[in-house]
């Protein structure tokens, strides 16, 4: 009897090798079969270990740590890491050398899952092992949904500057006990140790020297984060998968989650890497290869759009800046004085009034100044004010006995700021400039890699914030001579207009070289390199389409002519944007530098110009500019991509 | 800075408290609020330990060996909520103050209230804000949300945590 066992565990076993030997060799041919099945089995497999299709090179490997991958030449050869997938699944034993000790059934749930799928693989013909860990993080993510969460861009950090994306895992509600929606897990791809000088930031992020993780957190952190402390609204886009889908995303994220990317600030960034997570999940999708040359947070969630049915809903979460204004808009006359009184005067004089009297102070009143408390001291809701610090204390005891609820924010979406209805972040440009001076006419090209001007179109993007990097103009003229007449390497322009109790500082950064006329004590033309940095007030008054500014500041510069040389002063901006109708801008703009150098000289610009911004990757612009008494005017077109 | 420094420890250690292993993160489970918001010294070396470690669970779930305070923690739902209330103790206030709001909604929750009490829990907690919120102490508040509900009549209130 115990013989016939033994004999049937022969059997089996030899039944078993023989079962691996034909999936190998199946798996092997099919790589080398032109058919749909094999090339669909090839996509996919390609796309679970993250060879992503790249613009300029056929394929690259998302994923830079080399325990990923578990053929030497995985990073390259797709056949070679299925292979070794396959050889891995079938070690009895788990091999000491493995990453983190872990049997590779366990540290690629996705891989086995997708294989056994595709080449009919049963569990017996493969070792048991126990992968509790794996079955602790599906219980951590294990969601009804999930969706991609967009946070708008933030001024205070060049990481920043461009908006962020992260992962969202919705639980289930109903399902599960003791939880809430801000406990929802969240997964974030980010630089790890980015250096906080913004020039070695760029610098760094540029040419990949950084490396990206992953890192979980609860949402409550990110709304902290991004919501209260750093005043940027987040806009929530879920996903429409199926469970399966959804599992596939748990199961991708447990294998890439301990591996590292370099991360490349235009490209293998925070939104393209979810995007990557996201396709190789779900196999009906088509991102990465919609990804251009780079990739803008903004750009990650119109990529989403692109595909068909792969966006279910979208949600508003407002930031405690939009709260204020909101709950602010929503004070009668008479309470917006009251509110502006108790900031007013010194906390002494306020605190008796409120001790004394708090049934004269309305919930509406306090709950406002709790609101702008918040925005003013960056409260990330973990601790107590501290600038207000008495005062947030009374205003708390004082609230604490009127029993009313707060009035429901009427926060709704600023429909014209969704991501997804933004134009495209790189811009080329085409048209012709007409020089009076010289009489002469001249063809322009232009392209800006990104990102938004104040005359482009202000869907999806903050009406007060132009961001311009690597902004490029060159000229033609008649006799087909090519000139480099701009290039603004950065320039951050932002115009946040006052408030009542917000008083924003408007901001001018500009790195770049700009064309002159009558820039020489002979009156001749020049370029100029220069850093200039200035900074103001902005209005918009009586909250209309207008905002005006006005900004003081420094300026040096370099002109390559030994009559000027170096040089440097100060400057003053003087500017306005108009926003006729959602698609027509109008933009203004004066600038006086007196530079200091061998020869002191004033230069005076202004220009202004109109852009029909005709649809969201459409546009066409007149304008005139004058430069130290030379006026150029100039029509151009724009296309968005 | 300190704000992002207190949120990037938080989310850590609560990813970790969700693997049921050892907690990596040395004394946080212990006087977990003090450890973020007092002290300083601690909290550097709390970030530090984790920043050289791995940001994500697999690493930690693999990563044991140091003997955290899990063991002494009654459970980790408790480690849950005192990371909770650390990262969220100035929204819970405010809440508080006001006698609803989802952050309290969700302290509710994290204390085992269902859904029809959270009402309650927050006209307790407003009712109760001078006792419950009159230090900046977060790392006391459990017990001080205890010691109210359990002293007064508090009978409609059913949180399984509290009571």
């Amino acid at each position: 009897m115990q013989g016939n066992n033994l004999k049937n565990r022969s059997v089996i076993r030899k039944l078993g090798l023989l079962l691996r030997g034909a999936a190998l060799v199946f798996c092997s041919a099919l790589f080398g079969v032109a058919g749909a099945e094999g090339k669909s089995f090839e996509k996919n497999w390609k796309r679970i270990i993250y060879h992503s299709y790249h613009f300029l090179k056929s394929h690259e490997a998302l994923i830079d740590s080399d325990p990923f991958y578990l053929c030497s030449e995985g990073r390259l050869d797709s056949q070679c890491e299925l292979k070794a997938t396959l050889e891995a699944f079938k070690n009895p034993q788990i091999d000491p050398s493995e990453f983190r000790s872990q049997h590779a059934l366990c540290r690629y749930p996705l891989r086995k899952k997708f294989l056994f799928q595709e080449l009919k693989l049963q569990d017996s013909d493969f070792p048991k092992v126990r992968c509790q860990a794996l079955e602790n993080w599906k219980n951590l993510l294990r969601s009804k949904a999930v969706s991609l969460v967009f946070s708008s861009s933030f001024l205070g950090n060049p990481a920043s500057l461009f908006g962020h994306t992260f992962l969202r895992f919705q639980k289930d509600l109903l399902l599960q006990e003791n939880t809430s929606p801000i406990l929802d897990p969240t997964i974030s791809f980010a630089a790890t140790n980015p250096s906080s000088n913004p020039l070695f930031y760029a610098v760094g992020g540029l040419f990949g020297s950084f490396k990206g993780a992953y890192s979980v957190a609860p949402y409550y952190l990110k709304i902290q984060e991004y919501n209260n402390s750093e005043s940027r609204d987040l806009w929530e886009f879920e996903l429409d998968l199926s469970d399966d889908e959804i599992e596939n995303l748990i199961l991708g994220l447990w294998e890439v989650g301990p591996h590292f990317s370099d991360y490349y600030f235009l490209h293998r960034n925070c939104s393209l890497m979810p995007l990557a997570l996201i396709e190789a999940a779900v196999p009906r999708s088509e991102l990465t290869s919609r990804v251009p040359l780079w990739l803008i947070p903004s750009d990650s969630i119109r990529v989403l759009y692109k595909e068909p049915s792969l966006v279910r809903k979208h949600q508003y979460r407002p930031s405690n800046l939009s709260r204020f204004q909101a709950r602010f808009d929503q004070l009668n006359p008479q309470e917006k004085e009251e509110l502006k009184d108790i900031f007013s005067k010194p906390v002494q004089e306020v605190e008796p009034k409120m001790a004394m009297n708090f049934v004269a102070s309305s919930p509406q009143v306090l709950d406002t100044a709790l609101d702008y408390i918040d925005y003013d001291e960056q409260l990330a809701g973990t601790k107590l004010a501290h600038e207000h610090r008495e005062l947030q204390a009374q205003i708390l005891k004082v609230r604490s006995k009127q029993s009313q609820k707060p009035q429901e924010l009427k926060t709704e979406e600023p429909v014209e700021r969704r991501p997804s209805l933004g134009h495209p972040t790189s811009r080329l440009s085409g048209g012709a400039l007409f020089s009076s001076k010289r009489n002469s006419f001249f063809s322009v090209l232009k392209f800006r890699p990104a990102l938004h001007s104040l005359e482009d179109l202000s869907h999806g993007y903050s009406p007060d914030l132009s961001i311009r990097v690597l902004d490029t103009e060159i000229t033609m003229d008649q006799n087909r001579r090519v000139e480099l007449r701009n290039l603004e390497l950065l320039e951050v322009r932002s115009i946040s207009p006052l408030r009542p109790l917000i008083l924003p500082l408007s901001t001018l950064f500009g790195l770049g070289q700009e064309y002159l006329d009558n820039c020489t004590p002979a009156q001749a033309s020049c370029h100029r390199s220069r850093f200039r940095f200035a900074a103001g007030i902005s209005a918009s008054p009586f909250y209309s389409r207008h905002i005006v500014y006005a900004l003081g500041g420094g300026d040096v510069g370099y002109v390559n002519d030994s009559s000027i040389g170096w040089n440097a002063g100060p400057t003053l901006i003087i500017g306005h944007r108009w926003e006729l109708s959602p698609r027509f801008q109008h933009i203004a703009s004066f600038s006086i530098l007196r530079r200091y150098g061998s020869t002191s000289m004033t230069d005076i610009k202004w220009e202004t110009a109109l852009q029909w911004n005709v649809t969201q990757d459409q546009a066409a612009k007149i304008g005139l500019q004058s430069l130290n008494n030379s006026l150029w005017s100039g029509i151009e077109a724009h296309w968005y991509f | 800075m300190r704000n992002v420094k207190v949120l990037f420890v938080g989310s850590v250690i609560l990813m970790s408290a969700s693997f049921a292993e050892k907690i990596p993160y040395g004394m946080a489970g212990c006087g977990l609020g003090n450890a973020l918001i007092k002290s300083n010294s601690t909290g550097s070396q709390i970030a530090s330990g984790i920043l050289n470690n791995l940001f994500f669970p697999q690493g930690f779930a693999m990563t044991t060996g140091t003997s955290g305070c899990s063991e002494d923690v009654g459970s980790l739902s408790s480690v849950e909520k005192e990371v909770y209330i650390s990262a969220n103790y100035g929204s819970i206030a405010k809440e508080a103050a006001q006698g609803s709001g989802e952050h309290l909604n969700t302290l509710a929750s994290l204390m085992g209230c269902d859904e029809k009490s959270q009402d309650t829990f927050a006209k307790f907690s407003q009712a109760n804000y001078e006792n419950l919120f009159g230090t900046d102490d977060a790392d006391g508040l459990l017990n001080r949300y205890q010691t109210q509900m359990t002293s007064g009549a508090n009978g409609k209130l059913s949180c399984k945590e509290i009571t």
